[in-house]
């Protein structure tokens, strides 16, 4: 298991530079500078170049680039003349100002708190009851870390100032509130199509959910507006639709038409890994001790059922947060998604690179995250063979 | 928990006579039933959305090949009136009418011909997109998963690094360097879809180059070439006819949004995607027709294609789940 876990951070380096590499390189190669737009003599150009350090051999500039973004300084925005770091906009902290503690170290700092206050608990109560240490890490410090640390995150994340946090916060609201919906809506529904196979409910939930399926969240978005207009236009509403600042009651309608196919995806999942799983026979067992069927359904079937769907969880979820970018643009959120195509369309180096890392690393941090999960709920898979890749 | 491993190692336990017993058993049931493609066929009929959405995409392709009889007018013809007394700011967005039926554009084009001409643009990127991806995407993934070893590791390493872009990046940036012709859009997409392929066939070829049939076939002398294609391909096609019907509405959507933001194709001859973001420029003030029609159209197209991928994977691809993309 820890050799795994090392493998596949190592893994992750080849991945970061890749990612990097090709950026930087297809960044630049793009026709045009950055300054073209603006109207300067050649003198001021090249000076401006000079401190942006463009006039650098490309390897030189990659190279400077790696090292400053280890640092936590990811560079100064072009679009915004410099006025603005890429992190500053993204988290909201500058990256070269050390004066007040930066967002993510605070976030560290607690998350670090709690940690060590969960873990202590558990090594007292481990003392007390005796038990032995792999089953006590399994069974209830690692749900407990995570549990906390998760609640822990979305409970910053919900209560953030906005006007203090950069793009990314909007962003994790509208994953989070994404996925929330895809969990609410698409775990239930996918039951009760299973339980009532082969009723018009069952027919009527399938279709819905082949038809939320095959819309994508960016048309979706794109019907909503021709629908709030309409709705506008009759009614002589004024729903406004894109505002500046989002507030969280704005995300809402985004939120939804963003996780409205990945709830269809979700609700196909579980259906058919609960019917999977009504056939086997220690279901048939349990209904003939005399069990009634609600609770057979509920208590043996849905536990099992779970860890197919628990394997795309976190896949969805790290789509959730990546794909965001097509109803970020539809609805004109100022997210991570926003700013990544507004600055490849202004050849923003440093915030294409910063947007596009950050996405990168949500991507494979997250499906790290999920591989050891599930060896965790599900103990037949074993990494120790390392015949995963 | 516990119970169901248990379960489920009983079941491949089972004494070697039994498992010989009910592997013959299931040959003679494979035997009696007609052929695998016949099957499939019947399954694809029965299915009532998936025939629909083969009636409108047939429908669609249609319309795109006669676009010049179905759609009335050339795309390009400018219908501002000179003698109309209404001066030209009122005769942009035309709503629709009997000339015009979906109405007209900003710079007072009909809608239709705009979009019947449009849907050449979103079928021929699904298909040609896909067309691509299977010739990245195929080879790569019968080279890692049958020869594994270095050829495994460094193509996953790439397909890695590939998936770790995000959505649209890889499209978007090289959209930026090499300009928007729709040649380039082709190769934009399939370069940012392909590892799902590849990583889809080399999955596949794991589990089949160990089976026996490919063994006998290697022990009696067949040469590689010929395993691939003549042994293991046509057991990994189901699969990999699903994924393609799957792309192919993926890589529409794609395009359209790629042209959304102003990156694909043509504005002389736009795509829907196009047409979509200039009536999200225009919507507020003016009919809501420019946006809905092309979305409408996207809608449509990818939902039947959905509807078929869908029926396909029941009907080729019983017992796989719709999980990962």
């Amino acid at each position: 298991m820890g050799k795994y876990v090392i493998n596949r951070l190592l893994q992750v380096i080849p991945v970061f530079i890749g990612v990097t590499l090709i950026t930087f390189v297809m960044a630049h190669s793009i026709p045009g500078s950055p300054l073209t737009s603006e109207k300067l003599s050649e003198s001021a150009r090249k000076q401006i170049e000079a401190s942006y350090g463009l006039n650098r051999p490309l390897y030189e500039q990659y190279f400077i680039y790696i090292f400053n973004f280890m640092r936590g300084d990811w560079g100064p925005s072009f679009e915004r003349k410099g006025t603005q770091t890429v992190t500053e906009i993204l988290f909201g902290y500058k990256g070269t100002e050390t004066s007040n503690t930066p967002f993510w170290l605070q976030l560290v700092g607690v998350l670090a708190v709690t940690v060590v206050v969960v873990a202590g608990l558990g090594l007292v109560w481990a003392q007390v009851k005796k038990v032995d240490w792999l089953g006590l890490f399994r069974s209830w410090l690692l749900p407990t870390v995570l549990l906390t640390l998760s609640a822990y995150l979305i409970f910053v994340i919900f209560t953030l100032d906005t006007s203090k946090a950069g793009g990314f916060l909007f962003s994790l609201r509208l994953g989070i509130m994404a996925f929330a919906f895809m969990l609410i809506v698409g775990i239930p529904l996918g039951i009760i199509a299973a339980l009532k196979q082969n009723s018009w409910l069952d027919y009527t939930l399938t279709t819905i959910a082949l038809v939320g399926f095959s819309i994508p969240s960016f048309v979706l978005g794109l019907l909503a507006l021709i629908a709030v207009v309409l709705i506008n236009a009759w009614l002589g509403t004024n729903f406004s639709i894109a505002p500046s600042s989002p507030t969280t009651a704005d995300l809402i309608l985004p939120a939804i038409l963003l996780g409205a196919r990945e709830a269809s995806i979700i609700a196909r999942l579980t259906r058919s890994s609960m019917l999977e799983v009504i056939r086997q026979d220690y279901m048939r067992t349990a209904q003939a001790k005399g069990l009634n069927n609600q609770r057979v359904a509920i208590g043996h079937g849905l536990k099992n059922a779970f860890i197919p769907i628990l394997t795309v969880l976190g896949d969805r979820l790290a789509g959730l947060l990546t794909g965001s970018v097509t109803i970020e643009r539809v609805f004109n959120i100022p997210g991570i998604g926003y700013y990544f195509v507004s600055s490849i369309l202004v050849l923003d180096y440093p915030m294409i690179l910063g947007t596009t890392v950050l996405y990168a690393m949500l991507v494979v941090f997250i499906n790290l995250a999920v591989d050891l999960l599930y060896g965790y709920f599900d103990p037949r898979i074993s990494y120790a063979k390392g015949s995963a890749a | 928990m516990a119970k169901s491993t248990k379960e489920r190692t009983d079941q491949a336990d089972l004494p070697g006579a039994a498992a010989e017993a009910a592997r013959t058993l299931q040959a003679l049931s494979n035997k009696k039933s007609s052929s695998l493609w016949g099957d499939a066929w019947k399954r694809l009929r029965r299915n009532k959305l998936a025939m629909l959405g083969l009636i409108v995409m047939a429908l669609l392709i249609l319309m795109a090949i006669f676009a010049p009889w179905i759609a009335r007018y050339e795309t390009d013809q400018n219908f501002y009136d000179r003698n109309s007394p209404r001066p030209y700011s009122e005769q942009n967005y035309q709503p629709p009418s009997a000339d015009h039926w979906m109405g007209t554009t900003g710079q007072n084009y009909d809608l239709w011909a705009r979009v019947v001409y449009g849907s050449r643009i979103s079928l021929s990127v699904g298909l040609i997109v896909q067309a691509i991806v299977l010739l990245i995407g195929l080879p790569l993934g019968l080279i890692a998963g049958y020869f594994g070893g270095w050829f495994d590791i460094i193509i996953m390493r790439i397909t890695d690094i590939f998936r770790a872009f995000p959505y649209l990046l890889l499209a978007l940036l090289f959209l930026s360097i090499f300009g928007s012709s729709i040649a380039w859009v082709y190769v934009a997409i399939a370069i940012s879809t392909w590892p799902v392929m590849t990583r889809l066939v080399r999955g596949q070829i794991l589990g089949l180059k160990n089976k026996e049939f490919v063994e006998a076939a290697r022990a009696v002398g067949v040469t590689t070439p010929r395993i691939l294609i003549k042994h293991i391909l046509p057991n990994i096609l189901g699969p990999i006819i699903v994924a393609v019907s799957f792309g192919v509405p993926e890589a529409i959507i794609i395009e359209a949004f790629l042209g959304y933001i102003g990156v694909s194709g043509d504005p002389a001859a736009p795509s829907w995607g196009r047409l979509i973001s200039e009536g999200r420029e225009a919507f507020q003030s003016n009919p809501p027709t420019i946006l809905l029609f092309p979305t409408l159209m996207v809608v449509l197209t990818v939902m039947s294609l959905n509807f078929v991928g869908d029926g396909l994977r029941d009907a080729l691809d019983p017992k796989q789940t719709n999980g990962r993309k």
